[in-house]
């Protein structure tokens, strides 16, 4: 186990280098908070939940999203402005009462987004590729991928509230600030990159003592959330501290006992679902159903190659329609 | 929102008569003209040998139905490409489709267009019409001959055309023996053939089905010389006779026109049939009268063995034949069929033995010459001819061999004494092929020497009599242990005439129901005529005899189970799995025993009846 050591030691990220590093907290950084803990009277600790059985009703959503070309528009005057066509996918991974795991509400969507407000309309390409006309206000570069990424976003909180409705604890991908409407349902943010610290130096220290299967106390962020950190698995000796750690976010709203008791079901049940190293580039802490989910959605993206060919051949009749008109 | 959501597949009828379908033609590994998969449906259960139908619409409009067959079932976890995957998926950590494939080899595309189905067409089991137009049944013109019933008791049929000669002949039945149940299987296709309604109206107009007739050589055991008796074991088993209904037989019996021949008793000189499962009254004691021994130049068939022909023993048999036919005469008052063979003859008395062998010989007094009446006397003979010092009549009988080859030769024949022996004598009879339909000829307690010299005589004598005649009335041979009588190799008249009968026999109507353990063994004539390719459970090691049969279905004849065969047949592109149903017939004593009491009871009843009719004992 990777406890913090006495004496100088290194460690191995875990993430496949593509992936980036999965700490990335150095102790300067500026955007570091110090979150105050809102369990155990203000003292922080390690907890171990204690097995209470199978997971049940137990759901993972997640999504993905893709910019199959990047557009240029340039109108009458001259003036050119950039957009994309894109496509996005969310679904679930549900762990019900009895059966296998099975990928559940998985659906794809396909849009043209320019930026400068400008609408794009294309036709329909007979191969069945279809999409949406979008248009953001936004001149910057950036403003139409992060709108693909906001209708992923959208798409997820969809199939979340949807889940979380029909009394799923629903194990969200990514942080939780994109779930609109489960102010007080057990939905549960899973956060895999730790991009700067969030607790008083103290407390973070402790952090990398947990074992597998072990939460530390819940500390509340932006007032919004309550968060805490647990360690899914088991990354390898030769792997740094924070390897295998992740943080679990669940809403404040639903009170402090609500989220005490979803977290420490998710902490019972999550450590199952960690990949192995072999299997997954983010090991442990991209979750089996998780990655499985993404890999399905990218599937359902369709060819990348056959996007982009027929973004062309729509581009191509767009504008033989426009001059013809 | 979404354009290229995947369909949902599932919650279907389930395959049932009233919604065939199954699944859709698979469009991930794509089709071609001779095979393709169907992915299932969920509620859906499909087996090995199920025949599919699939209807594509072609560009333009046209509708083609491609009807195949199951050659192999898959079942996989999409989704997971480890090995280990399949517990996460099972431990329910991964998500994972359960996604189970049917493959399809093409049987035939109507109507015939050499097209691939369309990948995502529903795929339907092929029931009623479609059945029938997989297995071409409609093609069937002539006439077609259940030949068992497929894996879900369906009949499968074989086309007339190319059982009864018209078109092609023979029976191949190939197999491990005891477990391929090879003889069961020829034993089937004789019943349905002679017992059933539907056979007999099959075999031609009303003479030439009369005069059909079949000689099976019972090669183990007593175990044929039953089959006129019900089978005790049949009525504890109902699903055979669901079967043979199938099979278009709805009272399923013994066999009614039979007759039954065994080798006479050894050490007796009459002609009780040694026999002892049976009334030696049942059976017919057979064998040749040294003057039809003679005639019919039975002598070749002395010399079959391996080894006879590879050197001039042949020869000498050839010459020796001859000369007796020139010096046979009937002997005068002498007991039916005891010839006299004179020391001379006139010189202008033919050679050619045919014409010889139709002359009806004249009758001398014994004093004449060398009396014969059995084959211990043919041997005197021989010896005696062979050891004179007359070097005329040693060239005439010998020909121009050395005195070893003629000792070798006389060696052998004395080595035939005592197998031969008791089938040649003064008053036997071969088997005729009069009074019933079915000529069951017991071999099995003969040495090979024996054996061969009566299948070979009475092959011989069925192809003579065959000559000249026509297609018609039809001559069915079942012979086990092909390799016995036509090896792979060599050179005998036995294997000669086997070889004739295969390629010439079915323009001629004699049709050969053959069954070996290993085709391999055989002169590869005859299973190469053979139009009905049969196979059951075979030897994994033989795989390269039988090509017919597709890689897996060899690999899964390796393992089949009694009474599963496969069927291969010309107008069928593919073999077809079946099975037959147990027999209502004995097939061994032990299966008649229980009945034979029945018999006594029977029996004894009659004897009261008539005695206290008659007021006497009566015999029967």
């Amino acid at each position: 186990m990777n406890l913090p050591a006495s004496r100088p030691f290194i460690g191995v990220e875990p993430f496949d280098v593509s992936h980036g590093a999965g700490f990335r907290a150095d102790e300067e950084d500026e955007h570091t908070v110090e979150c105050r803990v809102v369990e155990d009277g203000g003292h922080f600790r390690i907890h171990r939940p204690t097995n209470a059985g199978p997971p049940v009703h137990l759901g993972f959503v997640d999504g993905v999203r893709r910019t199959e070309a990047h557009l240029t528009h340039t109108g009458a005057d001259g003036e050119t402005i950039t957009g994309l066509a894109g496509a996005w996918g969310a679904g679930a991974v549900l762990i019900g009462p009895d059966g296998p795991a099975a990928i559940r509400h998985a659906e794809i969507g396909r849009a043209v987004i320019f930026s400068g407000g400008q609408q794009v309309r294309l036709r329909p390409h007979p191969g069945g590729w279809r999409w949406l006309s979008l248009s953001v206000d936004s001149e910057e570069s950036h403003a139409a991928s992060q709108h693909l990424q906001r209708l992923m976003r959208d798409t997820e909180a969809d199939i979340a509230d949807r889940l979380v409705a029909e009394g799923w604890l629903v194990v969200f991908d990514g942080p939780l600030h994109g779930i609109r409407h489960s102010r007080t349902a057990p939905v549960v943010g899973y956060v895999k990159t730790h991009h700067r610290r969030t607790l008083a130096v103290e407390h973070w220290q402790i952090v990398p003592r947990l074992a597998v299967g072990e939460r530390t106390s819940l500390f509340v962020m932006m007032d919004e959330r309550y968060a805490c950190y647990i360690r899914v698995g088991d990354a390898g000796p030769w792997a740094g501290p924070w390897a295998g750690i992740v943080r679990l976010e669940v809403p404040a709203s639903s009170g402090n006992d609500q989220a005490v008791a979803t977290v420490d079901r998710a902490a019972r049940w999550l450590p199952a679902f960690a990949s192995a190293p072999h299997r997954n580039a983010r090991a442990p802490v991209n979750l089996t159903p998780v990655a499985a989910l993404e890999e399905h959605l990218h599937h359902m993206l369709g060819d990348s190659r056959l996007a982009l060919r027929a973004v062309r051949e729509a581009v191509m009749q767009h504008n033989r329609d426009e001059e013809a008109a | 929102m979404s354009d290229q959501d995947g369909g949902a597949v599932g919650g279907r009828g389930g395959g049932s008569p009233a919604d065939p379908r199954i699944g859709l033609v698979d469009g991930a590994s794509g089709t071609n003209s001779r095979d393709f998969r169907v992915v299932l449906d969920t509620d859906v259960t499909v087996q090995l040998d199920e025949l599919i139908a699939v209807r594509t619409e072609l560009p333009g409009g046209a509708n083609v139905t491609h009807y195949g067959i199951v050659t192999e079932l898959l079942s996989r976890f999409e989704g997971a490409d480890l090995p280990s995957d399949t517990a996460r998926v099972v431990n329910r950590v991964m998500p994972a489709e359960h996604v189970r494939l049917a493959e399809v080899r093409v049987l035939r595309v109507v109507p015939e267009l050499f097209v691939a189905p369309n990948a995502g067409s529903a795929a339907m089991r092929a029931v009623g019409a479609d059945r029938a137009m997989a297995l071409f049944e409609d093609e069937m013109k002539r006439g077609k001959l259940p030949v068992g019933v497929d894996m879900g008791g369906e009949p499968v049929y074989a086309d007339m055309r190319f059982v009864d000669g018209r078109s092609g002949g023979h029976f191949s039945i190939s197999g491990i023996s005891g477990v391929a149940t090879k003889t069961s299987y020829a034993l089937y296709i004789l019943y349905q053939l002679l017992e059933t309604e539907t056979g007999m109206a099959l075999l031609g107009s009303r003479a030439e089905r009369e005069n059909v007739r079949a000689l099976v050589f019972n090669t183990k055991g007593e175990d044929l010389l039953h089959i006129d008796r019900p089978n005790s074991e049949f009525p504890g088993r109902p699903h055979a006779r669901t079967q043979w209904r199938a099979l278009g037989v709805d009272n399923p019996g013994p066999f009614r026109s039979v007759r039954l021949y065994a080798p006479r008793r050894p050490g007796v000189s009459g002609t009780v049939p040694g026999v002892k499962s049976r009334d030696t009254a049942d059976v017919h004691a057979y064998g040749w009268t040294p003057e039809r021994f003679i005639r019919d130049q039975l002598l070749q068939f002395c010399f079959t063995a391996e080894d006879d022909r590879s050197t001039q023993v042949g020869f000498i048999e050839q010459q020796f034949r001859i000369q007796l036919l020139r010096h046979l005469r009937r002997l005068e008052g002498g007991r039916t069929g005891a010839v006299v063979i004179l020391p001379t003859v006139p010189e202008d008395t033919s050679f050619d033995p045919d014409r010889l062998a139709a002359k009806e010989p004249e009758s001398v007094p014994a004093g004449a010459g060398h009396v014969i009446e059995d084959f211990g006397d043919f041997v005197d003979f021989t010896e005696k001819m062979a050891n004179r010092d007359d070097d005329e009549a040693l060239k005439a009988w010998f020909g121009r061999t050395q005195s070893g080859t003629r000792q070798a030769y006389l060696r052998r024949l004395l080595r035939l004494r005592k197998h031969i022996g008791p089938l040649i004598g003064c008053g036997l009879e071969p088997v005729s092929s009069e009074n019933a339909r079915l000529h069951v000829v017991d071999i099995s307690t003969l040495h090979d020497d024996a054996q061969r010299f009566v299948v070979g005589s009475l092959l011989d004598g069925v192809w003579r009599e065959k000559q000249g005649t026509g297609r018609v009335p039809l001559r069915f041979v079942v012979l086990d242990e092909l390799n016995k009588y036509a090896p792979t190799k060599g050179f005998s008249p036995l294997r000669e005439l086997l070889v004739d009968i295969a390629e010439r026999g079915r323009s001629l109507g004699v049709l050969l129901v053959g069954a070996q353990q290993a085709a391999s063994a055989v002169a590869p004539a005859l299973p190469r005529n053979a139009s009905l390719k049969v196979a059951g459970r075979l030897d994994a090691s033989e795989a390269d005899a039988y090509r017919f049969l597709s890689s897996a279905l060899r690999e899964r004849a390796s393992r089949f189970m009694p009474g599963t065969m496969v069927l291969s047949q010309p107008i069928v592109p593919e073999p077809i799995p079946l099975r037959f149903p147990f027999p209502p017939f004995a097939t061994n004593p032990d299966e008649a025993e229980a009945n034979e009491t029945g018999d006594r009871e029977r029996t004894e009843a009659i004897r009261s009846n008539l005695a206290a009719m008659s007021g006497q004992k009566v015999e029967l």
